[in-house]
């Protein structure tokens, strides 16, 4: 499972491996208005998330 | 993905400049893009006292923290306009900034010159906040600066505003604010500082990654008022533009300015002092000043109510 944190909304994702890129597509985030962390880290989006991780998705324009 | 610059391990793509850059080199592209700026536009002259409008958010803590960086002598004012459950947070998170940096911060507060915040005196006039609050913090600025010696204003205006703001005014072909809108806003009137944005070419997105990469602690939340404003909407539409052709945002913005020239201006206004402040203005008070005055006629009591409450 990998978690998700958007919006202050907690996502969980019943995967074992996606890239950044398709994440963000997924939840229909402008990668141009976003960035993803990962342990306080910024990650490229083609960076892959595995099972077990926490990715927060900070937007530009926040939506909350 | 590789750095572009040194070949480490890459950690931000720049689509609009077809980059991707390992962290030191993105925090120097940063500084360059805004010292760029700042030579091109020639927004400083050496030895002149600059006030740093900063709000506690993203982009006015990046921009100090820039500045500071590239030896400006900067101050720090922040204007509380008495917003309910946002404007204390964000002083406070101004202050521990500026603190930390060891520069000076100046406060204004509405409350104190009027026994009243922006929302207060907006629902009493029938209008929205963010109406008035545009105004009204240029005019404070403005007016603080004069007063104190300072011969400029900086704000953190970024790429995605200053679009946002175009395509506003090309959508209402504002011809007047079109052949005016750049990096720099020259004093035309001696009681009237310059104002400049320096971050004018950085995007919004650029803008965060260089907080997160200082670790600058910024307010994260947002005026409770702007849910639905226009200019989101604007940025939104450009960033889908964005996406599907990299560059357009900076491209829109440099373009236009390369190009303004065919804005011609409309006719500029005979200047006149405000018959209550003395600061400029097109008409016989200046519009804070009658703001004011307004809002004190329809709230007789406001000042025995407030000195009840104390
Ligand atoms: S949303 Fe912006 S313009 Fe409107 S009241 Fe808040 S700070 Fe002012
Ligand atoms: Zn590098
Ligand atoms: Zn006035």
């Amino acid at each position: 499972m990998i978690r998700v944190i958007v919006d202050g909304e907690r996502k969980q994702l019943d995967k074992k491996r996606i890239r950044v890129e398709t994440l963000l597509k997924r939840l229909y985030i402008n990668p141009e208005t976003a960035l993803a962390l990962r342990g306080g880290e910024i990650l490229t989006e083609d960076e892959d998330l595995l099972e077990g991780d926490t990715c927060v998705i900070m937007r530009t324009v926040a939506k909350r | 993905m590789k750095c572009k610059k040194c070949g480490e391990k890459a950690v931000i793509r720049l689509r609009a400049h077809n980059i991707s850059l390992c962290k030191d080199d993105f925090l120097s592209f940063v500084l360059n893009s805004v010292q760029r700026t700042i030579k091109k536009y020639k927004l400083f002259v050496p030895g002149e006292k600059i006030l740093v409008a900063v709000s506690g958010g993203k982009d006015s803590l990046a921009l100090f923290d820039i500045l500071q960086r590239l030896g400006y002598p900067v101050e720090g004012f922040y204007i509380d306009l008495g917003i309910d459950g946002f404007s204390q947070r964000a002083q406070e998170i101004a202050g521990e900034f500026l603190a930390e940096r060891k520069a000076p911060l100046h406060l204004y507060s509405l409350r104190e010159e009027v026994r009243a915040g922006v929302a207060q005196i907006a629902s009493r006039l029938k209008r929205s906040p963010c109406s008035l609050c545009g105004m009204m913090r240029r005019y404070i600025m403005n007016r603080f600066a004069w007063e104190k010696g300072f011969s400029t204003v900086v704000t953190g205006h970024n790429l995605d505003d200053e679009g946002a703001t175009l395509l506003g005014n090309l959508i209402n072909w504002q011809v007047g604010y079109l052949a005016r809108q750049s990096p720099l806003l020259p004093a035309t009137h001696p009681r009237l500082v310059k104002k400049v944005k320096p971050l004018a070419r950085l995007s919004e997105r650029e803008i965060l990654a260089y907080c997160l990469f200082r670790g600058i602690a910024y307010h994260e939340e947002r005026c409770p008022h702007s849910k639905g404003a226009t200019s989101i909407k604007q940025k939104e539409v450009l960033n889908l533009l964005e996406y599907h052709s990299p560059g357009s945002k900076i491209r829109f913005y440099q373009e236009f300015l390369k190009n303004q020239e065919v804005f011609p201006g409309l006719e500029p206004h005979e200047m006149r002092e405000c018959t209550v402040c003395g600061f400029p203005t097109t008409r016989d008070m200046c519009q804070f000043c009658a703001i004011l005055e307004r809002f004190r006629e329809l709230t007789p009591l406001q000042g025995q109510i407030e000195e009840r409450k104390d």
